[in-house]
């Protein structure tokens, strides 16, 4: 049973848009809610990732051949079942955030910037340097999808993905939208606009913003579990810090602090991606060759312009009010 | 940056107390800057603290402790200069530049068009293109300084000396080029050099007028997205316009000096190390005797009063950009001539760069040239620790040198974290200012 045409299409388009939309879903509680600067949401990412990587996969032991090392071989041979690999994504990058946040969350935002920048490098460095825990540059390789069991391969398998990669995301998007709805998320948008004042209103800010933070980066892992099943391949340079600041434009684009917001920014980034790369074939070469570079200096004054003229977004945050009174 | 000259406080016992009869006289002989400097504690503390690590990871661990620190300094050296410039932009506009590494590889690849493109001959697509920018570029800085110049001639006498000097400046500049080209002729790398220089200085021109100015008063970050923006977009023109592959600048290439101590390239590294401290005498030189430099110094302090006591601190400000901007041309290909020319050239060392502006703590140009050299030794004498740690009979660490990156960041980290307004913050701090300083400095906004 083949997929029509416009399935597949629509397929390969859905499931790095809604690997995307979770990540920044993640963001938008630390940065668009809280005001926490982030700039290591890559290490985050590929915490959740690896984590996932290592619980899904089996035994990956080095391999030599003839003296030579083939593959490094990595941590692992857990061949848990998917939910295990999402849920462990979740608490190892909630876990490293609660960590990276106990340390450098008092810092002022763009020391902050630097700070988990600098930290995010670092674990790229170990990801790509440890290499008979995380097999190097070469990567985790052969991880399996959720629906392996039924479909192993071809559009199908996509399709499959899709639909729980879909379910993920709404899930995501409905427990942070109750959250941020909650006295909770409101003590957070209180503390993005005056800390002080809302330590005055007997708020433990500090306990507040960590735990924003811890569950930002856990809703980070998730989209990095997410990623680890798609491409069932993890190398080091899925996670440079390019990965982040464009997850800083999909957050800016939608609107900070509105939740439908980065997951509409999500759509419209990705649909660039997807429409430049879809347009490559109908260009000359000289111009296909380069229409990636073309596509990221569109991006780049694309963030220019949004902080100049259109900070609030496409989708501008709303004014919550408690209902009942 | 530096208030007046500070008298050195009472103790009765300290390591600064030993070392004051040697310092005393340097202080005296230059008060103005240097004053401060030795007598600053921490720094004192931080240069013995690494002198020791330093002896003491080479009796643990062996090499060659002078080559490394000679290294050190030489690596350093070129950090200075993107240090430097980034600290000294961020003391004025009050932003962390992230687009500050991929100015330098601009700068590299502009040096890299004069120097490569007039000997082999550049594509003829590339070449067209590069014309086209070239001649735009200078066409909107014309635009935009005439328009500039109109405002600031109706101000005040310092107004106008700020404006001119370093127009006078970019002047003499392109003068150097014309006559660097006589004598060297056209494709040497000193021309690209010159050159690379000069458009750096009009892209800090475009990037103030056009960009930053208008988010001035929008917050610490929105200058910093900006900024990002800006560091993704220099970095793509790259690629879409000169290629992804590595490339190598044409210059002489002797063999080393060697002395019974350590060994240096007289080109990588003598004439490295001379352009940085030449470059960085020169800056000290400005900051403390022009009436620029001393606007400049005042804005970053306190723009209001700046303002209040008629420096026009947006023309600062378009200055601190055109100097900032070329520091890092400057640094950027002094860093291509030591590693090579590839668009991730300085993207790979911006935060080389945060760690040198933090360790010697930020908006102090001061701090920046001695966090430069710190985080050169620091990454060297780190080399020295991975490399017994890669020893087969110790842990055997795979690809030990992979790993020296990580050591400056850590010791970045730290200083963030232990001590936000790094070593220079020092002078304040002890002017009773320091607990304001560093709740500033903590606060979030």
């Amino acid at each position: 049973m083949a997929l029509p045409y416009l399935v597949q299409e629509l397929v390969t388009f859905v499931l790095p848009f809604a690997i995307l939309a979770v990540l920044a879903l993640g963001l938008n509680l630390q940065w668009g809610h809280t005001g926490q600067f982030n700039a290591g949401v890559a290490a985050f990412y590929a915490i959740g990732a690896y984590a996932a990587g290592f619980l899904l996969t089996g035994p990956a032991p080095p391999l030599v051949v003839g003296g030579a090392v083939i593959y490094p071989g990595h941590l692992g041979g857990f061949s848990q079942p998917f939910l295990v690999g999402l849920v462990g994504a979740f608490f190892f990058s909630a876990i490293a955030g609660l960590l990276i946040g106990m340390l450098t969350l008092r810092l002022r935002a763009d020391y902050l910037a630097i700070a988990t920048l600098a930290l995010a490098e670092i674990f790229r460095l170990f990801l790509k340097n440890a290499q008979s825990l995380t097999a190097g540059t070469i990567g985790v390789i052969r991880i399996p999808r959720p629906l392996d069991g039924l479909i192993t391969t071809g559009p199908e398998s996509d399709a499959g993905l899709a639909l729980i990669v879909v379910a993920v995301l709404l899930a995501v998007l409905l427990v942070i939208e109750w959250m941020t709805r909650s006295p909770w998320g409101r003590a957070l948008r209180a503390i993005r606009e005056d800390e002080e004042a809302a330590q005055v209103m007997g708020k433990d800010t500090f306990w507040l913003q960590l735990q924003a933070f811890a569950i930002g980066c856990g809703i980070m892992g998730l989209a990095g579990a997410l990623l680890a099943v798609f491409n069932r391949v993890l190398v080091p340079d899925l996670f440079v810090p390019f990965t982040t600041f464009s997850v800083y434009v999909v957050v800016l684009l939608g609107g900070a602090g509105n939740n439908r917001g980065a997951v509409v920014g999500a759509a419209i980034f990705y649909l660039f991606d997807w429409s430049s790369i879809r347009l490559k074939d109908y260009m000359p070469p000289l111009v296909a060759d380069r229409i990636a570079y073309y596509r990221l200096i569109v991006i780049g004054i694309l963030l220019i312009l949004l902080v100049m003229y259109r900070p609030q977004g496409v989708l501008p945050e709303k004014k919550y009010v408690p209902r009942g009174r | 940056m530096e208030g007046p000259p500070k008298r050195a406080p009472k103790e009765s016992w300290s390591v600064a107390s030993i070392l004051r009869p040697v310092i005393e006289p340097l202080a005296r002989r230059f008060p103005r800057t240097w004053g401060s400097l030795v007598r600053n504690r921490v720094l004192i503390y931080t240069v013995i603290l690494i002198g020791l690590a330093g002896v003491i990871m080479n009796v643990l661990f062996g090499g060659n402790l002078v080559q490394t620190l000679v290294t050190g300094l030489v690596v350093g050296s070129i950090y200075v200069l993107g240090a430097t410039g980034l600290s000294l932009l961020y003391g004025v506009k009050k932003f962390a530049n992230f687009a500050h590494g991929d100015l330098m590889t601009l700068g590299a690849y502009m040096a890299f068009f004069v120097n490569v493109g007039a000997v082999q001959g550049l594509t003829s697509v590339d070449f067209v293109l590069l014309v086209i920018a070239t001649t735009a570029l200078a066409g909107i800085v014309a635009a935009l300084l005439a328009f500039h110049l109109l405002k600031a001639f109706r101000g005040r006498i310092a107004t106008v000396m700020t404006t001119i000097q370093p127009i006078l400046l970019i002047a003499a500049l392109l003068l150097i080029v014309v006559i660097a080209k006589a004598v060297f002729g056209p494709g040497h790398v000193a021309v690209g050099l010159v050159y690379a220089i000069v458009i750096l200085a009009l892209v800090g021109i475009v990037l103030e007028t056009l960009v930053f100015r208008k988010l001035e008063g929008k917050g610490l970050v929105a200058p910093l997205i900006a900024s990002v923006g800006v560091a993704i977009v220099i970095q793509n023109l790259i690629n879409a316009g000169f290629g992804t592959d590595i490339q190598t600048l044409l210059f002489p290439r002797p063999g080393n000096i060697v002395t019974p101590w350590f060994q240096i390239n007289p080109v990588k590294g003598v004439l490295t190390l001379g352009a940085s401290i030449v470059a960085v005498l020169l800056l000290h030189l400005m900051l403390s005797r022009t009436t620029l430099g001393k606007s400049m110094r005042a804005t970053s302090d306190n723009v209001d009063l700046a303002r209040s006591s008629g420096i026009n601190t947006s023309n600062v400000t378009l200055w601190t950009w055109v100097i900032s901007c070329m520091l890092a041309g400057l640094g950027g290909v002094l860093l291509a001539m030591a590693v090579d020319v590839r668009p991730l050239l300085g993207f790979q060392v911006l935060l080389f760069l945060f760690a040198a502006v933090i360790i010697g703590g930020i908006g102090s140009p001061y701090g920046a040239m001695i966090g430069g050299f710190a985080v050169g030794v620091i990454q060297e004498l780190s080399g020295l620790l991975f490399d017994w740690l890669g020893r087969p009979d110790v842990i055997g660490l795979e690809a030990s040198a992979a790993w020296r990156p990580m050591a400056a960041f850590a010791v970045m980290v730290i200083v963030l974290l232990v001590r936000p307004e790094g070593l220079m913050g020092a002078a304040t701090r002890r002017a009773g200012r320091g607990a304001t300083l560093r709740a500033r400095l903590l606060r979030r906004s």
